[in-house]
């Protein structure tokens, strides 16, 4: 069952330029259980696709169009207050940077209580025991010592496993994860995505993991939605993209990577770089940069079927039904 | 036997760490702490030959951009020296010589940062050969360099913030190659860039590193950008290297626990959904590092003697050095 779906969601930002589509009709949905890839390069529209799921998109923009369906509510068309209520406790985010969620100034027991008792009316003694119990399902050692910390007392890594158990105080059907690992170690990113890929498999929850980096989103995602200058450009589930991309940019991104290159030897690359929202060329975005380009591609893109649950907007795309 | 065109013997860097508003609120009420000394770099000893691209490694803190400055001219070290071409040039105690700086060039991670927004990128380029007597024609030189680094050479007269990350990082190596040094630094020179454009700029440099003969240190947390450029790899673990081999070597058959842990660890493309093999546990803080070997707290192979005793490079059967007990008479 889709814990999430996206349909054809629009936001755009006034600006003095004029009005800019930062995500021009996105549509996707998410199993639950199941990790969908949200991958692009800088600039595409992951963040603000992720931010208008949840209702975050402040003036001067605004969700033009489209849909966003939870438990089959659609959360674009609800008052601030119902959106409130659902944020938190349905559908919960987590940000590249921790100290978006955390208080400096409050233990991260007091704040993850507070969370709790933001959606239920329990005693603080049984919020902080949840609180508890959340900091261990994220693997973090001794939980009952960390409640008693303030965030500067935790690691980059530990702050963020912090944010990631206080999105999970509610056992919310969707969390949506913007670049949560991208300024982690290693070590730690991988640490993390174990714990994540976990959770998915083990309570059920649904997560959108927005990255730029695919080598992280191959590990770790079942599904993946590959974004360019503000649309999906390709859709389907990851291990088939990845085998066999079906859009020319995912599989230009795809070739530009080093470990799947011998060593030393030039790599294929994607000329020039992605347009800005307010020159963006009519028809296919991406035909600028396109080898394959040709008269056609002045026409928008078709969404065309490229195989078992996939979809690519494209006239010439690589793989077809 | 050639003498190699950089060797660090046994550098050692040290900083006194700045208390920070905790630390000064906490001396204020009494519970007054010492300064806090920072051992960024320790006891390294590394050597590049004329021509050979050698790769840095490390996560987060482990002293790659210490030694990089080191090498540099931009930091002294604490301890050990740096000898350029066979010549020391930085002693800890001594003075530098002043040539250093033209012949090696440092290119930083930000190319937003590290390119001064009111200069036009024609002035950014010329002004060190200009004020260094290297050049006649700075105008000349610009044009050919932006050329060679694949910009049009009329954005001479524009600013920095009229280029994208990637093209700014172009400006930031035809910046350095315009001072033709002998060593290059780069510091993590494509971290800050989308996919697309890291292709772009690598490829750039494996062809300036062929037509210009150029020697490098190239250092990234990167393990596939490192494999590809670099002919031999330094990993490095809370400021010390704890192994070095051919990059071939290092990548088909690593002898280090660290190194192997490391390996498995990333995330890889092509091998589909996979479960980790994450290395346990923290990295440890540079301010309390462990004693013996730094990375025993998360090992799973240490002993005793890997809590007590640090352990050496020595050679291992990879061509390279590596530094664990294991490999060296054992744990016990
Ligand atoms: N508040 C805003 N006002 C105007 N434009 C905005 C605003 N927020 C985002 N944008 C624009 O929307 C586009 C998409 O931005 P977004 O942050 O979603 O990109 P992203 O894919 O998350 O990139 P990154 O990988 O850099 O985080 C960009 O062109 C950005 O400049
Ligand atoms: N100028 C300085 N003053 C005090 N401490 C410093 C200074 N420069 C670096 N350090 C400390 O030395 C250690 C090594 O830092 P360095 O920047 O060399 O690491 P790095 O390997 O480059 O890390 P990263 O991957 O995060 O860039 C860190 O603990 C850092 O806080
Ligand atoms: S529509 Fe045309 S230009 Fe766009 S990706 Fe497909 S082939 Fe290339
Ligand atoms: S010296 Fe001991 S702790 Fe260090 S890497 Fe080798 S086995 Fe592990
Ligand atoms: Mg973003
Ligand atoms: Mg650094």
């Amino acid at each position: 069952m889709s814990a999430l779906v996206v349909e054809n969601l629009q936001t755009e930002f006034v600006t003095r330029a004029g009005t800019l589509r930062a995500v021009d009709g996105v549509s996707f949905s998410v199993e639950k259980g199941r990790i969908l890839g949200l991958v692009g390069e800088s600039g595409s529209g992951k963040s603000v696709t992720g931010y208008s799921i949840l209702g975050l998109i402040e003036p001067p923009g605004r969700i033009a169009g489209g849909r966003v369906l939870l438990d089959g509510v659609d959360l674009i068309a609800l008052k601030p207050g119902e959106l409130r209520r659902m944020r938190g406790a349905r559908v919960a985010m987590v940000f590249q940077d921790p100290m978006m969620t955390l208080n400096p100034v409050l233990t991260v027991g007091s704040q993850m209580a507070m969370a709790v008792r933001a959606h239920d009316k329990v005693s603080q003694r049984a919020a902080l025991a949840r609180a508890r119990d959340a900091l261990a399902v994220v693997g973090i050692p001794s939980p009952a010592e960390r409640l008693e910390a303030y965030p500067h007392q935790l690691s980059g890594g530990m702050r963020q496993r912090v944010a990631i158990a206080t999105a999970l105080l509610h056992r919310p059907a969707v969390i949506i994860a913007d670049e949560p690992t991208t300024a982690l170690d290693v070590s730690i990113q991988g640490q993390i995505l174990a714990e994540v890929r976990r959770l998915a498999d083990e309570t059920g929850t649904a997560f959108v993991w927005i990255t730029h980096d695919l080598a992280v989103i191959s590990s770790l995602a079942d599904d993946l939605c590959v974004m360019y200058a503000g649309r999906v450009v390709e859709r389907g589930p990851a291990a088939a993209v990845i085998a066999e991309p079906a859009h020319p940019y995912t599989a230009g991104l795809l070739a530009s990577v080093p470990s799947l290159h011998e060593p030393g030897t030039p790599l294929p690359q994607i000329p020039g770089s992605a347009p800005s929202l307010g020159r963006l060329p009519a028809g296919c975005r991406f035909r600028d940069r396109c080898t394959r380009a040709d008269a056609a591609c002045t026409a928008d893109p078709p969404a065309v079927a490229a195989g078992f649950d996939r979809e690519v907007l494209c006239h010439h795309p690589l793989v077809r039904a | 036997m050639t003498t190699p065109l950089l060797d660090l013997r046994h550098v050692t860097k040290r900083f006194v760490h700045q208390p920070n508003i905790g630390d000064r609120l906490a001396a204020l009420f009494g519970a007054g702490r010492k300064p806090a000394v920072v051992q960024a770099v320790t006891d390294v000893s590394l050597s590049v030959d004329r021509g050979e691209v050698v790769g840095l490694v490390g996560e987060s803190g482990c002293g790659k951009s210490t030694l990089g400055r080191i090498v540099a001219g931009i930091h002294l070290p604490t301890a050990g020296d740096v000898r350029f071409d066979g010549t020391a040039v930085a002693k800890p105690a001594g003075r530098r010589v002043a040539k250093l700086t033209t012949r090696v060039q440092m290119i930083h991670q930000d190319p937003f940062a590290s390119l001064n927004p009111r200069q036009r990128v024609g002035d950014i380029i010329a002004e060190g050969p200009v004020v260094h007597g290297l050049t006649r024609k700075p105008g000349t030189m610009v044009a050919d360099l932006l050329a060679r680094v694949g910009l049009d050479p009329t954005y001479a007269r524009r600013f920095p913030h009229q280029f994208s990350g990637g093209q700014r990082q172009r400006i930031a190596i035809a910046r350095a190659l315009a001072m033709q040094p002998d060593l290059l630094v780069l510091d993590e020179p494509v971290a800050s860039l989308d996919v697309s454009i890291q292709a772009q700029v690598l490829n750039l440099f494996m062809a300036l590193r062929h037509d210009f003969h150029l020697t490098a240190i190239f250092i990234s947390h990167d393990l596939g950008v490192v494999r590809h450029v670099a002919d031999r790899v330094a990993i490095m673990y809370l400021g010390r290297i704890v192994e070095t081999a051919p990059t071939a070597r290092l990548y088909a058959g690593p002898l280090h626990p660290y190194t192997r842990a490391l390996l498995d660890s990333v995330a890889r493309i092509g091998v589909g959904r996979r479960s980790f093999q994450p290395i346990a546990g923290e990295l440890p803080s540079p301010l309390a590092p462990p004693a013996g070997c730094a990375f025993h707290p998360r090992c799973p192979l240490a002993g005793p003697r890997c809590r007590a005793e640090v352990p050496a490079l020595k050679s291992g059967d990879h061509s390279g050095l590596v530094a664990c007990h294991l490999l060296d008479g054992g744990v016990h």
